[in-house]
């Protein structure tokens, strides 16, 4: 069954030469006929699909669209054309700790940042000791999180966001947390995750972790799909493009 | 299932549902932070309109303009107090909560107007707290609790609904042109002098009289007014402007902001 479904999605983003968002700026602008825009197709015509319980990896080049196609299935930009079907809720990874507010206690973030992310009083509750636990915050829970650590911020956005049960995990370069042995904790967890059934969408900039978690990968570039197909050949494909001599 | 989520009215109830644990949340954070490292906390909601008023009276009366023979002038100004500055409090809290929330914007998918809603009640709760002391100044005026007090609760539903509707409104432009919140420091400075707080309708020259009828908030402020000083229950034809003020903004606002929803993930 598919979990996610990616059918011919285009995006265009229009980008104004200069940034403009002033009333009076915008207004003179339009009056020398100076409000030029830069238009470009940041998706092309994508289509790829994941079937349940599988982890796909998305690589490319920077700019080739990765994050944008994630932001198109997690609902947050529209295409303008194209469709995105998916058989479950999608949970993002989020960037650690865009949600926090730092005035508040750790505990009082997990029910924030918990129900950013979409999750019932009930579960968020039901799941408190489970994620003051895998965080290993101990008593510092209750304290203001603006005196934390930046480790001990990461590992409470970490065990947030990997806490639940995601029908569909949206992983964007965020593996990279805390100490040595807290990253090993937090790859088990994300493996736990996988072999629990989740969906998994990754992108990273490693190919190693890549061929290591994903079982397919889609290769985009320029906001097209270059290659689909199992980790291991479209990684090799994508690595020997990376490296490849400088042309001319 | 598809992505993504229209404006109707159906749809709207039904994530105001799914996300009221969202909503609740992000209300209680602000209202927590607000005061949250101020030593007298939550007493500065009751505080801040008696402080305001009591300046302004002894302005007022002492200084310039003698109270203008408006009778119970402290009540009189207290009420326009809590009202102008509640709303213009919500106002600059809601233009904020777009541009405000970028960060999660940008990432995670919630309904946009849950940001600037939520922005708008916790702020409003301040209005309702300023009740309090209001309704002690009443007594203290001995302006004796009287049943037209039961429709306190209605005026200030519909002044939320309308400062919800500005709220979407401002939150939205706000995404678009940087400018607003300048602006908007300007325009509620001529807002607050062309709204009847410190005088009396009947001061103005004569043809500005009827402009009035197109201030929401000279409503809203008679409206608590006929309550609270006249002890009477507002009439029909009060009930209906502010009625129609609420609803009207509360749709404009709403339609800017479903309009231009879409396109705010390219400008925050």
């Amino acid at each position: 069954m598919d979990m996610v479904r990616v059918e011919n999605v285009s995006i265009k983003f229009r980008l104004m030469t200069d940034h403009i968002t002033g009333i009076k700026e915008t207004i003179i602008a339009k009056a020398k006929g100076k409000l030029k825009y830069h238009e470009f197709w940041a998706l092309n015509d994508v289509s790829f699909s994941v079937e349940k319980g599988e982890v796909l990896g998305i690589v490319g080049h920077n700019g080739a669209g990765k994050s944008t196609v994630l932001k198109i299935i997690a609902g947050i930009m529209k295409p303008n054309s194209g469709k995105v079907y998916l058989g479950g809720n999608v949970v993002p990874m989020l960037e650690l700790g865009s949600g926090f507010d730092y005035d508040l206690t750790g505990r009082e973030n997990i029910f924030l940042n918990g129900a950013i992310l979409g999750y019932s009083k009930e579960f968020l509750y039901e799941k408190y000791d489970e994620i003051l636990a895998f965080s290993e915050l101990g008593e510092f829970i209750d304290n203001p999180i603006r005196n934390y650590s930046s480790g001990m911020l990461m590992r409470l956005a970490f065990s947030i966001a990997t806490i639940v049960q995601p029908e569909i995990l949206i992983c964007d370069e965020v593996l990279a947390v805390g100490d040595e042995r807290f990253q090993a904790k937090s790859y088990k967890k994300m493996m736990e995750l996988m072999n629990g059934g989740a969906t998994v969408l990754f992108v990273s900039h490693n190919i190693d972790q890549i061929k290591n978690m994903c079982k397919h990968v889609v290769w985009l570039d320029h906001g097209q799909v270059k290659m689909t197909g199992d980790a291991e050949t479209v990684c090799n494909a994508y690595r020997e493009w990376l490296y490849r001599p400088e042309e001319g | 299932m598809e992505q993504g989520y229209k404006f109707s009215l159906k749809g709207y109830l039904k994530y105001l549902k799914r996300y009221r644990f969202l909503m609740e949340q992000l209300v209680s954070r602000d209202f927590k932070t607000k005061y949250k490292r101020s030593v007298l906390g939550v007493f500065w909601s009751f505080l801040n309109p008696l402080l305001m008023m009591a300046v302004q009276y002894v302005v007022f009366t002492e200084l310039i303009f003698r109270g203008g023979g408006i009778p119970h002038y402290a009540m009189y100004l207290l009420i326009g107090i809590v009202i102008f500055n509640g709303f213009n409090d919500c106002c600059n809290q809601a233009m904020r909560a777009i541009v405000g929330n970028a960060g999660l914007i940008t990432k995670v998918f919630v309904p946009k107007f849950i940001y600037p809603a939520s922005k708008v009640l916790s702020a409003s709760l301040n209005i309702i707290l300023a009740m309090i002391p209001l309704l002690m100044v009443a007594l203290f005026n001995k302006l004796w609790p009287h049943p037209s007090w039961l429709f306190i609760p209605l005026g200030l539903f519909m002044l939320i609904i309308f400062i919800m509707g500005m709220g979407l409104m401002l939150s939205s432009l706000m995404v678009f042109f940087r400018d607003i919140e300048f602006l908007w420091g300007v325009f509620s400075t001529v807002w607050m002098y062309a709204t009847p707080i410190i005088y009396d309708i009947n001061m103005l020259p004569e043809w500005m009289r009827p402009i009035e009828q197109f201030n929401p908030l000279y409503h809203y402020i008679t409206y608590m007014r006929t309550i609270v000083i006249e002890r009477a229950v507002p009439g029909l034809y009060q009930h209906a402007c502010c009625l129609g003020i609420a609803v009207a903004f509360l749709i404009i606002g709403s339609l800017i902001f479903r309009k231009t929803q879409d396109r705010f993930i390219f400008y925050i």
